[in-house]
Protein backbone atom coordinates (compact mmCIF):
# COMPACT_ATOMS: atom_id res chain seq x y z
CA UNK A 1 0.00 0.00 0.00
CA UNK A 2 1.09 3.11 -0.98
CA UNK A 3 2.44 5.23 2.76
CA UNK A 4 1.05 8.48 1.60
CA UNK A 5 -2.72 7.14 1.89
CA UNK A 6 -2.47 6.00 5.85
CA UNK A 7 -1.40 9.65 6.02
CA UNK A 8 -3.52 11.94 8.24
CA UNK A 9 -5.37 14.83 5.05
CA UNK A 10 -3.86 17.44 6.30
CA UNK A 11 -0.36 16.24 6.05
CA UNK A 12 -1.24 14.70 2.20
CA UNK A 13 -2.77 17.90 1.33
CA UNK A 14 0.27 19.93 2.58
CA UNK A 15 2.77 17.75 -0.05
CA UNK A 16 0.41 18.44 -2.31
CA UNK A 17 0.61 21.74 -2.30
CA UNK A 18 4.28 22.04 -1.31
CA UNK A 19 4.63 20.21 -4.86
CA UNK A 20 5.95 16.89 -3.34
CA UNK A 21 3.43 14.53 -4.27
CA UNK A 22 1.07 15.69 -7.34
CA UNK A 23 -2.45 15.31 -7.02
CA UNK A 24 -2.41 12.64 -9.93
CA UNK A 25 0.04 10.41 -7.95
CA UNK A 26 -2.09 10.51 -4.86
CA UNK A 27 -5.12 10.06 -6.91
CA UNK A 28 -3.00 6.73 -9.11
CA UNK A 29 -2.07 5.48 -5.52
CA UNK A 30 -5.64 5.57 -4.77
CA UNK A 31 -6.65 3.78 -7.60
CA UNK A 32 -3.56 0.87 -7.66
CA UNK A 33 -4.64 -0.24 -3.93
CA UNK A 34 -8.48 -0.15 -4.99
CA UNK A 35 -7.78 -2.74 -7.38
CA UNK A 36 -5.33 -4.77 -5.50
CA UNK A 37 -7.47 -4.80 -2.34
CA UNK A 38 -11.27 -4.51 -3.88
CA UNK A 39 -11.76 -8.10 -5.75
CA UNK A 40 -11.36 -8.96 -1.88
CA UNK A 41 -13.35 -6.34 -0.22
CA UNK A 42 -16.18 -5.23 -2.37
CA UNK A 43 -16.01 -2.16 -0.99
CA UNK A 44 -16.92 -0.20 -4.13
CA UNK A 45 -19.45 -0.11 -6.47
CA UNK A 46 -18.01 1.90 -9.16
CA UNK A 47 -14.74 3.65 -9.54
CA UNK A 48 -14.82 7.04 -11.12
CA UNK A 49 -10.99 6.49 -12.68
CA UNK A 50 -11.09 8.83 -15.55
CA UNK A 51 -12.86 11.43 -13.54
CA UNK A 52 -10.96 11.31 -10.89
CA UNK A 53 -7.72 11.83 -12.84
CA UNK A 54 -9.17 14.95 -14.72
CA UNK A 55 -9.69 16.62 -11.46
CA UNK A 56 -6.18 15.74 -10.24
CA UNK A 57 -4.61 17.03 -13.53
CA UNK A 58 -6.54 20.41 -13.52
CA UNK A 59 -5.56 20.79 -9.63
CA UNK A 60 -1.41 19.74 -10.56
CA UNK A 61 -2.16 22.82 -13.04
CA UNK A 62 -3.22 25.18 -10.92
CA UNK A 63 -0.55 24.44 -8.53
CA UNK A 64 1.84 24.74 -11.67
CA UNK A 65 0.27 28.15 -12.29
CA UNK A 66 1.31 29.49 -8.96
CA UNK A 67 -2.46 28.91 -7.73
CA UNK A 68 -3.74 28.45 -4.45
CA UNK A 69 -5.03 24.88 -3.55
CA UNK A 70 -7.22 24.01 -0.98
CA UNK A 71 -7.33 22.64 2.32
CA UNK A 72 -7.41 19.14 0.93
CA UNK A 73 -5.39 19.53 -2.37
CA UNK A 74 -5.49 16.07 -3.78
CA UNK A 75 -6.63 14.08 -1.45
CA UNK A 76 -8.47 10.85 -2.88
CA UNK A 77 -12.86 10.55 -1.15
CA UNK A 78 -15.25 8.16 -1.38
CA UNK A 79 -18.61 8.51 -0.74
CA UNK A 80 -21.72 6.56 -0.07
CA UNK A 81 -23.86 5.53 -2.82
CA UNK A 82 -26.51 7.20 -1.32
CA UNK A 83 -24.94 11.05 -1.84
CA UNK A 84 -25.21 13.32 -4.86
CA UNK A 85 -22.45 14.31 -7.42
CA UNK A 86 -23.69 15.44 -10.54
CA UNK A 87 -23.00 13.87 -13.86
CA UNK A 88 -22.00 10.30 -11.86
CA UNK A 89 -24.40 7.55 -10.97
CA UNK A 90 -25.93 7.17 -7.63
CA UNK A 91 -27.78 4.19 -6.33
CA UNK A 92 -28.44 3.53 -2.87
CA UNK A 93 -27.39 0.03 -3.52
CA UNK A 94 -30.29 -1.13 -5.36
CA UNK A 95 -31.51 -2.14 -8.57
CA UNK A 96 -34.65 0.98 -7.77
CA UNK A 97 -31.92 3.40 -8.97
CA UNK A 98 -29.83 1.13 -11.58
CA UNK A 99 -28.19 3.53 -14.05
CA UNK A 100 -29.37 6.56 -12.28
CA UNK A 101 -27.65 10.01 -13.13
CA UNK A 102 -27.48 12.59 -10.60
CA UNK A 103 -28.61 15.91 -11.68
CA UNK A 104 -27.10 17.27 -9.05
CA UNK A 105 -24.29 17.76 -6.07
CA UNK A 106 -24.63 17.38 -2.72
CA UNK A 107 -23.16 20.42 -0.54
CA UNK A 108 -21.12 18.47 1.38
CA UNK A 109 -19.37 17.26 -1.35
CA UNK A 110 -19.21 20.48 -3.28
CA UNK A 111 -17.71 22.01 0.00
CA UNK A 112 -15.34 19.23 -0.23
CA UNK A 113 -14.28 19.75 -3.87
CA UNK A 114 -14.06 23.37 -3.08
CA UNK A 115 -11.25 22.21 -0.66
CA UNK A 116 -9.64 20.63 -3.74
CA UNK A 117 -10.46 16.82 -2.31
CA UNK A 118 -11.10 14.44 -5.48
CA UNK A 119 -13.66 11.79 -5.06
CA UNK A 120 -12.40 8.53 -6.58
CA UNK A 121 -15.62 6.33 -6.25
CA UNK A 122 -19.26 5.19 -5.17
CA UNK A 123 -18.86 2.93 -1.93
CA UNK A 124 -21.32 -0.33 -0.95
CA UNK A 125 -24.13 0.35 1.80
CA UNK A 126 -27.33 -1.54 2.78
CA UNK A 127 -29.74 -0.87 0.71
CA UNK A 128 -31.14 2.66 1.31
CA UNK A 129 -29.09 2.64 4.30
CA UNK A 130 -31.51 0.26 5.92
CA UNK A 131 -29.01 -2.26 7.80
CA UNK A 132 -25.66 -2.91 9.90
CA UNK A 133 -24.19 -5.33 7.92
CA UNK A 134 -23.99 -4.01 4.61
CA UNK A 135 -25.41 -7.40 3.54
CA UNK A 136 -28.72 -6.20 2.23
CA UNK A 137 -26.73 -4.53 -0.45
CA UNK A 138 -28.95 -5.73 -4.22
CA UNK A 139 -25.33 -6.39 -5.72
CA UNK A 140 -22.62 -7.55 -3.36
CA UNK A 141 -21.34 -7.88 0.33
CA UNK A 142 -18.53 -6.44 1.07
CA UNK A 143 -15.83 -7.61 3.81
CA UNK A 144 -14.10 -6.43 6.74
CA UNK A 145 -10.62 -5.92 6.10
CA UNK A 146 -9.84 -7.33 9.48
CA UNK A 147 -11.21 -10.38 8.68
CA UNK A 148 -12.74 -11.39 5.34
CA UNK A 149 -15.30 -13.55 7.27
CA UNK A 150 -17.12 -11.04 9.09
CA UNK A 151 -19.36 -7.69 8.03
CA UNK A 152 -17.93 -4.73 8.25
CA UNK A 153 -20.86 -3.22 9.82
CA UNK A 154 -23.36 -1.15 8.11
CA UNK A 155 -25.29 0.74 6.50
CA UNK A 156 -21.79 2.51 5.48
CA UNK A 157 -19.65 -0.12 5.32
CA UNK A 158 -18.46 0.30 1.90
CA UNK A 159 -17.16 3.76 3.34
CA UNK A 160 -15.25 2.32 6.71
CA UNK A 161 -14.00 -0.92 4.59
CA UNK A 162 -12.09 1.42 2.27
CA UNK A 163 -10.49 3.85 4.71
CA UNK A 164 -9.53 0.70 7.04
CA UNK A 165 -7.35 -1.21 3.76
CA UNK A 166 -6.00 2.14 2.84
CA UNK A 167 -7.95 2.52 -0.63
CA UNK A 168 -8.64 6.39 0.36
CA UNK A 169 -8.03 8.22 3.82
CA UNK A 170 -11.26 9.33 4.27
CA UNK A 171 -14.69 8.92 3.03
CA UNK A 172 -18.35 9.89 3.27
CA UNK A 173 -20.71 7.86 5.23
CA UNK A 174 -24.67 8.81 6.51
CA UNK A 175 -26.27 8.28 9.48
CA UNK A 176 -29.26 7.10 10.63
CA UNK A 177 -29.36 5.10 13.88
CA UNK A 178 -25.79 4.71 13.89
CA UNK A 179 -24.65 4.00 9.97
CA UNK A 180 -21.29 5.58 10.22
CA UNK A 181 -20.49 4.96 13.61
CA UNK A 182 -20.74 1.04 14.09
CA UNK A 183 -18.93 0.28 10.68
CA UNK A 184 -16.55 2.81 11.81
CA UNK A 185 -15.85 0.81 14.91
CA UNK A 186 -16.40 -2.82 13.01
CA UNK A 187 -13.20 -1.73 10.47
CA UNK A 188 -11.34 -0.25 13.13
CA UNK A 189 -11.52 3.50 12.01
CA UNK A 190 -13.19 7.07 13.06
CA UNK A 191 -16.31 7.75 12.61
CA UNK A 192 -18.25 11.00 13.16
CA UNK A 193 -21.93 11.57 13.25
CA UNK A 194 -22.43 15.90 13.57
CA UNK A 195 -25.53 17.14 15.26
CA UNK A 196 -28.78 17.20 13.13
CA UNK A 197 -28.76 20.14 11.22
CA UNK A 198 -24.34 20.63 11.26
CA UNK A 199 -23.95 19.63 7.80
CA UNK A 200 -26.34 20.05 5.39
CA UNK A 201 -28.88 17.13 3.85
CA UNK A 202 -29.17 18.40 -0.08
CA UNK A 203 -28.26 15.88 -2.27
CA UNK A 204 -28.64 12.74 0.52
CA UNK A 205 -31.24 10.61 -0.65
CA UNK A 206 -33.82 10.30 2.17
CA UNK A 207 -34.20 7.37 4.87
CA UNK A 208 -35.57 9.08 7.55
CA UNK A 209 -35.43 12.73 7.67
CA UNK A 210 -35.55 13.80 11.01
CA UNK A 211 -32.36 11.68 12.00
CA UNK A 212 -29.98 11.30 8.60
CA UNK A 213 -26.87 12.94 8.75
CA UNK A 214 -23.95 13.40 6.68
CA UNK A 215 -20.66 12.74 8.20
CA UNK A 216 -17.07 11.72 7.65
CA UNK A 217 -14.60 8.73 8.30
CA UNK A 218 -11.45 8.50 8.92
CA UNK A 219 -8.61 6.97 9.81
CA UNK A 220 -7.47 9.22 12.74
CA UNK A 221 -9.64 12.15 14.90
CA UNK A 222 -7.85 15.35 12.62
CA UNK A 223 -8.66 13.60 9.41
CA UNK A 224 -12.25 13.77 10.11
CA UNK A 225 -12.35 16.67 11.99
CA UNK A 226 -11.28 18.70 9.04
CA UNK A 227 -13.69 17.16 6.57
CA UNK A 228 -16.25 18.02 9.13
CA UNK A 229 -14.83 21.47 9.53
CA UNK A 230 -15.44 22.17 5.74
CA UNK A 231 -18.71 20.27 5.00
CA UNK A 232 -20.33 21.96 7.94
CA UNK A 233 -22.56 24.79 8.30
CA UNK A 234 -25.75 26.75 6.82
CA UNK A 235 -27.39 25.94 3.76
CA UNK A 236 -30.30 27.49 1.86
CA UNK A 237 -30.87 24.20 0.19
CA UNK A 238 -31.35 22.24 3.62
CA UNK A 239 -34.53 24.11 5.37
CA UNK A 240 -33.31 21.72 8.71
CA UNK A 241 -29.29 23.29 8.20
CA UNK A 242 -28.70 25.40 11.13
CA UNK A 243 -27.57 28.74 11.13
CA UNK A 244 -24.97 28.12 14.21
CA UNK A 245 -22.16 29.36 12.78
CA UNK A 246 -19.86 25.68 11.73
CA UNK A 247 -16.75 25.86 14.52
CA UNK A 248 -12.96 26.01 13.81
CA UNK A 249 -12.87 21.91 15.02
CA UNK A 250 -8.73 22.21 14.64
CA UNK A 251 -7.90 25.17 16.40
CA UNK A 252 -8.50 23.54 19.65
CA UNK A 253 -8.32 19.91 19.01
CA UNK A 254 -4.49 19.02 20.79
CA UNK A 255 -5.29 20.75 24.22
CA UNK A 256 -6.50 17.26 25.64
CA UNK A 257 -10.00 16.32 27.95
CA UNK A 258 -8.17 17.53 31.29
CA UNK A 259 -11.23 18.63 33.29
CA UNK A 260 -13.61 17.44 31.51
CA UNK A 261 -17.07 15.89 33.26
CA UNK A 262 -17.80 12.53 31.56
CA UNK A 263 -20.50 10.40 31.74
CA UNK A 264 -21.56 7.19 32.37
CA UNK A 265 -24.59 6.11 31.60
CA UNK A 266 -26.39 3.93 34.63
CA UNK A 267 -28.99 2.30 31.56
CA UNK A 268 -25.63 0.60 29.21
CA UNK A 269 -25.69 -2.95 30.22
CA UNK A 270 -22.51 -3.97 30.69
CA UNK A 271 -23.50 -7.17 31.48
CA UNK A 272 -24.57 -7.24 27.70
CA UNK A 273 -21.32 -6.98 26.86
CA UNK A 274 -19.06 -9.27 24.74
CA UNK A 275 -16.38 -10.13 27.52
CA UNK A 276 -13.72 -8.77 25.12
CA UNK A 277 -15.89 -5.56 24.74
CA UNK A 278 -16.22 -5.21 28.59
CA UNK A 279 -12.50 -5.48 28.79
CA UNK A 280 -11.93 -2.80 26.24
CA UNK A 281 -14.89 -0.45 27.85
CA UNK A 282 -13.74 -0.84 31.37
CA UNK A 283 -9.73 -0.36 29.85
CA UNK A 284 -10.95 2.95 28.21
CA UNK A 285 -12.69 4.49 30.97
CA UNK A 286 -9.58 4.16 33.29
CA UNK A 287 -7.62 5.82 30.58
CA UNK A 288 -10.41 8.95 30.02
CA UNK A 289 -9.71 9.11 33.85
CA UNK A 290 -5.93 9.00 33.63
CA UNK A 291 -6.00 11.69 30.76
CA UNK A 292 -8.01 14.00 33.35
CA UNK A 293 -11.35 13.06 33.21
CA UNK A 294 -13.93 13.08 36.02
CA UNK A 295 -16.06 10.01 35.39
CA UNK A 296 -20.01 11.11 36.58
CA UNK A 297 -22.29 8.45 36.33
CA UNK A 298 -25.39 9.47 35.09
CA UNK A 299 -29.18 7.94 33.95
CA UNK A 300 -31.17 8.84 31.21
CA UNK A 301 -34.21 6.41 31.88
CA UNK A 302 -35.32 5.84 28.36
CA UNK A 303 -32.16 4.93 26.51
CA UNK A 304 -33.41 1.69 26.90
CA UNK A 305 -36.42 2.54 24.61
CA UNK A 306 -34.01 3.58 21.76
CA UNK A 307 -34.53 0.76 19.92
CA UNK A 308 -38.12 0.57 19.66
CA UNK A 309 -38.51 4.10 18.78
CA UNK A 310 -36.08 4.38 16.56
CA UNK A 311 -37.84 1.34 14.33
CA UNK A 312 -40.85 3.13 14.42
CA UNK A 313 -39.50 6.77 13.25
CA UNK A 314 -37.23 6.04 11.11
CA UNK A 315 -39.25 3.83 9.24
CA UNK A 316 -41.93 5.78 9.08
CA UNK A 317 -40.52 8.01 7.54
CA UNK A 318 -38.61 5.73 5.29
CA UNK A 319 -42.16 4.69 4.17
CA UNK A 320 -42.86 8.21 2.91
CA UNK A 321 -39.50 9.17 1.96
CA UNK A 322 -39.78 5.76 -0.69
CA UNK A 323 -42.95 6.54 -2.25
CA UNK A 324 -41.55 8.74 -4.43
CA UNK A 325 -39.71 5.26 -6.19
CA UNK A 326 -42.43 4.36 -8.40
CA UNK A 327 -41.06 4.36 -11.29
CA UNK A 328 -42.50 7.44 -13.22
CA UNK A 329 -39.85 10.40 -12.47
CA UNK A 330 -36.37 8.20 -11.90
CA UNK A 331 -35.42 4.76 -11.72
CA UNK A 332 -36.74 1.75 -13.05
CA UNK A 333 -39.92 0.80 -14.60
CA UNK A 334 -41.60 -2.43 -14.76
CA UNK A 335 -45.20 -1.92 -17.05
CA UNK A 336 -48.26 -3.24 -16.48
CA UNK A 337 -51.91 -2.27 -17.06
CA UNK A 338 -52.58 1.08 -15.43
CA UNK A 339 -50.69 3.41 -13.43
CA UNK A 340 -51.54 1.42 -9.81
CA UNK A 341 -50.32 -1.60 -11.28
CA UNK A 342 -47.39 -0.13 -12.81
CA UNK A 343 -46.50 1.69 -9.20
CA UNK A 344 -47.06 -1.70 -7.31
CA UNK A 345 -45.09 -3.88 -9.93
CA UNK A 346 -42.08 -1.28 -10.04
CA UNK A 347 -41.48 -1.04 -6.80
CA UNK A 348 -41.87 -4.99 -5.84
CA UNK A 349 -39.23 -5.66 -8.50
CA UNK A 350 -37.10 -3.04 -7.28
CA UNK A 351 -36.58 -2.98 -3.46
CA UNK A 352 -34.63 -5.82 -1.89
CA UNK A 353 -36.23 -7.85 0.95
CA UNK A 354 -35.29 -5.45 4.23
CA UNK A 355 -36.59 -2.02 2.41
CA UNK A 356 -39.73 -3.91 2.02
CA UNK A 357 -40.00 -4.71 5.80
CA UNK A 358 -39.30 -1.47 7.04
CA UNK A 359 -41.75 0.21 4.29
CA UNK A 360 -44.43 -2.02 5.59
CA UNK A 361 -43.51 -1.63 9.28
CA UNK A 362 -43.30 2.14 8.51
CA UNK A 363 -47.08 2.22 6.61
CA UNK A 364 -48.09 -0.16 9.55
CA UNK A 365 -46.71 2.24 12.38
CA UNK A 366 -48.53 5.50 10.55
CA UNK A 367 -51.98 3.69 9.57
CA UNK A 368 -55.28 4.32 10.46
CA UNK A 369 -56.39 2.44 13.86
CA UNK A 370 -52.33 1.77 14.49
CA UNK A 371 -51.00 5.53 14.24
CA UNK A 372 -51.79 6.54 18.25
CA UNK A 373 -50.29 3.27 19.54
CA UNK A 374 -47.29 3.32 17.59
CA UNK A 375 -45.77 6.67 15.68
CA UNK A 376 -47.33 8.93 18.39
CA UNK A 377 -46.52 7.00 21.69
CA UNK A 378 -42.94 6.87 19.72
CA UNK A 379 -43.25 10.60 19.37
CA UNK A 380 -44.09 11.08 22.86
CA UNK A 381 -41.06 8.43 24.52
CA UNK A 382 -38.71 10.46 22.20
CA UNK A 383 -39.71 13.67 24.04
CA UNK A 384 -38.76 12.71 26.95
CA UNK A 385 -35.39 10.69 25.96
CA UNK A 386 -34.33 14.15 24.57
CA UNK A 387 -34.99 16.02 27.51
CA UNK A 388 -33.21 13.21 29.51
CA UNK A 389 -30.46 13.98 27.40
CA UNK A 390 -30.63 17.76 28.33
CA UNK A 391 -30.64 17.64 31.96
CA UNK A 392 -27.95 14.75 31.49
CA UNK A 393 -26.00 17.36 29.39
CA UNK A 394 -26.31 20.02 32.78
CA UNK A 395 -23.83 18.28 34.53
CA UNK A 396 -21.42 17.03 32.06
CA UNK A 397 -19.70 17.83 29.05
CA UNK A 398 -19.44 14.05 27.21
CA UNK A 399 -21.58 11.00 27.56
CA UNK A 400 -18.81 7.67 26.92
CA UNK A 401 -20.62 4.44 25.71
CA UNK A 402 -19.00 1.22 23.51
CA UNK A 403 -19.67 1.83 20.16
CA UNK A 404 -21.49 -1.67 19.88
CA UNK A 405 -21.84 -4.52 22.35
CA UNK A 406 -19.18 -6.59 20.38
CA UNK A 407 -17.07 -6.88 17.51
CA UNK A 408 -17.75 -7.37 14.06
CA UNK A 409 -20.25 -10.30 13.44
CA UNK A 410 -19.69 -13.25 10.81
CA UNK A 411 -21.50 -13.02 7.68
CA UNK A 412 -24.67 -14.21 7.47
CA UNK A 413 -24.97 -14.32 11.04
CA UNK A 414 -27.75 -12.50 12.06
CA UNK A 415 -29.27 -12.30 8.04
CA UNK A 416 -32.63 -14.34 9.15
CA UNK A 417 -33.34 -12.41 12.33
CA UNK A 418 -33.75 -8.72 11.94
CA UNK A 419 -35.08 -7.79 15.28
CA UNK A 420 -31.24 -9.48 16.98
CA UNK A 421 -29.98 -7.19 14.13
CA UNK A 422 -31.59 -4.10 15.14
CA UNK A 423 -30.61 -4.39 18.82
CA UNK A 424 -26.80 -4.50 17.73
CA UNK A 425 -27.23 -0.63 17.17
CA UNK A 426 -28.47 -0.25 20.78
CA UNK A 427 -25.18 2.15 21.62
CA UNK A 428 -25.91 4.07 18.26
CA UNK A 429 -29.71 5.40 17.90
CA UNK A 430 -29.72 7.24 20.83
CA UNK A 431 -27.28 10.04 19.40
CA UNK A 432 -29.14 9.41 16.51
CA UNK A 433 -32.71 10.51 17.93
CA UNK A 434 -32.03 13.21 20.19
CA UNK A 435 -29.91 15.01 17.25
CA UNK A 436 -26.46 14.28 19.23
CA UNK A 437 -23.07 14.79 17.59
CA UNK A 438 -21.14 11.38 18.24
CA UNK A 439 -17.70 9.98 17.59
CA UNK A 440 -16.61 6.54 17.39
CA UNK A 441 -12.72 5.86 18.35
CA UNK A 442 -11.13 2.45 18.31
CA UNK A 443 -10.56 1.39 22.17
CA UNK A 444 -9.46 -1.75 21.93
CA UNK A 445 -9.09 -5.30 20.10
CA UNK A 446 -10.70 -8.24 20.86
CA UNK A 447 -8.58 -11.91 20.88
CA UNK A 448 -8.62 -12.62 17.12
CA UNK A 449 -7.54 -9.02 16.53
CA UNK A 450 -10.85 -7.75 15.71
CA UNK A 451 -11.15 -3.58 16.65
CA UNK A 452 -13.79 -2.46 19.38
CA UNK A 453 -14.79 1.09 19.77
CA UNK A 454 -15.77 3.64 22.52
CA UNK A 455 -18.74 5.97 21.73
CA UNK A 456 -18.82 10.04 22.72
CA UNK A 457 -21.48 11.82 22.54
CA UNK A 458 -22.03 15.41 23.27
CA UNK A 459 -24.91 18.78 23.76
CA UNK A 460 -26.08 19.67 20.27
CA UNK A 461 -23.60 21.67 18.69
CA UNK A 462 -20.77 20.79 20.75
CA UNK A 463 -18.73 18.80 18.46
CA UNK A 464 -15.15 21.07 19.06
CA UNK A 465 -15.39 19.58 22.71
CA UNK A 466 -16.43 16.16 21.36
CA UNK A 467 -13.52 16.00 18.71
CA UNK A 468 -10.89 17.41 21.30
CA UNK A 469 -11.75 14.53 23.98
CA UNK A 470 -11.85 12.27 20.81
CA UNK A 471 -7.76 13.30 20.14
CA UNK A 472 -6.50 13.05 23.27
CA UNK A 473 -8.03 9.51 23.96
CA UNK A 474 -6.51 8.45 20.17
CA UNK A 475 -3.34 10.07 20.83
CA UNK A 476 -3.02 8.11 24.31
CA UNK A 477 -4.07 4.72 22.72
CA UNK A 478 -2.30 4.96 19.72
CA UNK A 479 -4.26 2.71 17.27
CA UNK A 480 -2.69 1.07 14.12
CA UNK A 481 -5.38 0.83 11.48
CA UNK A 482 -3.71 -1.86 9.92
CA UNK A 483 -6.36 -5.07 9.33
CA UNK A 484 -4.36 -8.56 8.14
CA UNK A 485 -7.42 -9.61 5.88
CA UNK A 486 -7.60 -12.83 7.75
CA UNK A 487 -9.78 -15.30 6.19
CA UNK A 488 -8.59 -14.79 2.88
CA UNK A 489 -8.97 -18.49 1.81
CA UNK A 490 -12.17 -19.13 3.89
CA UNK A 491 -13.77 -15.94 1.74
CA UNK A 492 -12.76 -17.33 -1.08
CA UNK B 1 -46.18 -13.06 18.37
CA UNK B 2 -46.78 -12.52 14.91
CA UNK B 3 -49.18 -10.03 13.06
CA UNK B 4 -52.29 -11.35 10.90
CA UNK B 5 -51.82 -11.89 7.87
CA UNK B 6 -54.74 -9.73 6.86
CA UNK B 7 -52.30 -6.92 8.72
CA UNK B 8 -49.36 -7.36 6.69
CA UNK B 9 -51.35 -7.36 3.52
CA UNK B 10 -53.36 -3.84 4.24
CA UNK B 11 -50.06 -2.46 5.28
CA UNK B 12 -47.83 -3.86 2.01
CA UNK B 13 -51.13 -2.71 0.27
CA UNK B 14 -50.21 0.91 1.69
CA UNK B 15 -46.59 0.49 1.12
CA UNK B 16 -47.68 -0.63 -2.80
CA UNK B 17 -45.78 -3.95 -2.46
CA UNK B 18 -47.19 -6.90 -3.36
CA UNK B 19 -45.79 -10.26 -1.26
CA UNK B 20 -45.72 -14.04 -2.00
CA UNK B 21 -47.10 -16.24 0.40
CA UNK B 22 -44.28 -16.92 1.51
CA UNK B 23 -43.21 -13.40 2.26
CA UNK B 24 -46.48 -12.91 3.58
CA UNK B 25 -45.68 -15.85 6.70
CA UNK B 26 -41.90 -14.20 6.83
CA UNK B 27 -43.18 -10.61 7.35
CA UNK B 28 -45.69 -11.20 9.60
CA UNK B 29 -43.80 -13.88 12.11
CA UNK B 30 -40.69 -11.47 11.56
CA UNK B 31 -42.36 -7.70 12.03
CA UNK B 32 -44.43 -9.60 15.13
CA UNK B 33 -41.82 -10.06 16.89
CA UNK B 34 -40.40 -6.29 15.84
CA UNK B 35 -43.75 -5.14 17.08
CA UNK B 36 -43.82 -6.98 20.82
CA UNK B 37 -40.41 -5.17 21.05
CA UNK B 38 -42.05 -2.05 20.38
CA UNK B 39 -45.07 -2.74 22.18
CA UNK B 40 -42.63 -2.35 25.50
CA UNK B 41 -42.47 1.84 24.76
CA UNK B 42 -45.98 1.71 27.29
CA UNK B 43 -43.56 1.11 29.72
CA UNK B 44 -41.37 4.23 29.46
CA UNK B 45 -41.70 8.45 30.30
CA UNK B 46 -43.45 9.66 27.92
CA UNK B 47 -44.27 13.60 27.10
CA UNK B 48 -46.79 15.12 24.91
CA UNK B 49 -45.25 15.51 21.48
CA UNK B 50 -44.14 19.10 20.74
CA UNK B 51 -46.01 20.48 17.62
CA UNK B 52 -44.04 23.42 16.87
CA UNK B 53 -42.43 23.24 14.02
CA UNK B 54 -38.66 22.30 14.14
CA UNK B 55 -36.66 25.52 13.79
CA UNK B 56 -34.79 25.83 10.47
CA UNK B 57 -34.20 28.14 6.84
CA UNK B 58 -37.39 28.96 4.77
CA UNK B 59 -36.48 29.63 1.25
CA UNK B 60 -38.42 31.88 -0.14
CA UNK B 61 -41.54 30.19 -2.20
CA UNK B 62 -40.75 31.60 -5.65
CA UNK B 63 -40.95 29.93 -9.26
CA UNK B 64 -37.74 30.27 -11.18
CA UNK B 65 -36.53 28.31 -14.02
CA UNK B 66 -33.83 25.73 -13.43
CA UNK B 67 -31.59 25.05 -16.04
CA UNK B 68 -30.87 21.03 -14.98
CA UNK B 69 -34.49 20.63 -16.40
CA UNK B 70 -33.18 18.30 -18.87
CA UNK B 71 -30.92 16.52 -16.47
CA UNK B 72 -34.03 16.02 -14.22
CA UNK B 73 -35.84 14.51 -17.46
CA UNK B 74 -33.12 12.27 -18.58
CA UNK B 75 -33.27 9.62 -15.77
CA UNK B 76 -36.98 9.42 -16.40
CA UNK B 77 -38.26 5.96 -18.05
CA UNK B 78 -40.40 7.75 -19.93
CA UNK B 79 -40.57 11.43 -21.02
CA UNK B 80 -42.35 13.36 -24.13
CA UNK B 81 -41.04 16.76 -24.49
CA UNK B 82 -40.78 18.23 -21.52
CA UNK B 83 -43.13 16.18 -19.92
CA UNK B 84 -42.57 13.00 -17.84
CA UNK B 85 -44.99 10.30 -19.59
CA UNK B 86 -46.63 7.57 -17.12
CA UNK B 87 -49.46 5.39 -17.74
CA UNK B 88 -53.05 5.82 -18.10
CA UNK B 89 -54.52 5.95 -14.46
CA UNK B 90 -57.88 3.33 -14.87
CA UNK B 91 -57.13 -0.18 -15.30
CA UNK B 92 -56.81 -1.32 -18.57
CA UNK B 93 -54.34 1.77 -19.90
CA UNK B 94 -52.01 0.64 -22.02
CA UNK B 95 -48.30 2.41 -22.38
CA UNK B 96 -47.31 5.88 -21.98
CA UNK B 97 -47.22 6.39 -25.41
CA UNK B 98 -50.85 5.88 -25.67
CA UNK B 99 -51.92 8.92 -23.35
CA UNK B 100 -49.01 10.79 -22.92
CA UNK B 101 -49.64 14.63 -22.90
CA UNK B 102 -50.38 16.45 -25.24
CA UNK B 103 -46.85 18.70 -25.96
Amino acid sequence: MSELLTLPVEVIAARVRGGEVSATEMIEASLGRIAEVDSRLGAFLGIEADEALASAGAIDARRRRGERLGRLAGVPVARKDNLSYSGRLTGCASRMLEGYVSPLTATAIERLVAEDAVFVGRTNMDEFAMGSSCENSAFQVTRNPWDLRRVPGGSSGGSAAAVAAGAVPLALGSDTGGSIRQPAAFCGVVGVKPTYGRVSRYGLVAFGSSVDQIGPLGRDVRSAALALEIMAGEDPRDATSSRIAAPALLDEIETGLGGMRVGILREVPVSGLDPAMAAAWSAALERLTRLGAELVEVSVPNLEAAIAIYYVIANSEASANLARFDGMRYGRRVAAAGLEETYTATRTAGFGHEVKRRIILGSFALSAGYYDAYYGRARGVLRALEQQFRSAFASVDLLATPTTPGSAFALGERTSDPLAMYLSDIFTTPASLAGLPAVSIPCGCDDTGLPLSLQLMAAPFAEASLLRAARAFERDFAWSVAPRFRGETDAA
Amino acid sequence: MSLSLEEVRRAAALSRLRLTAEEEGLFAAQLGRIVAHIDHLREFASLTADSDPAPGLEADDEPRPDPRGELFLANAPEVRGPFYAVPRMLAGGGAAETDGPDE
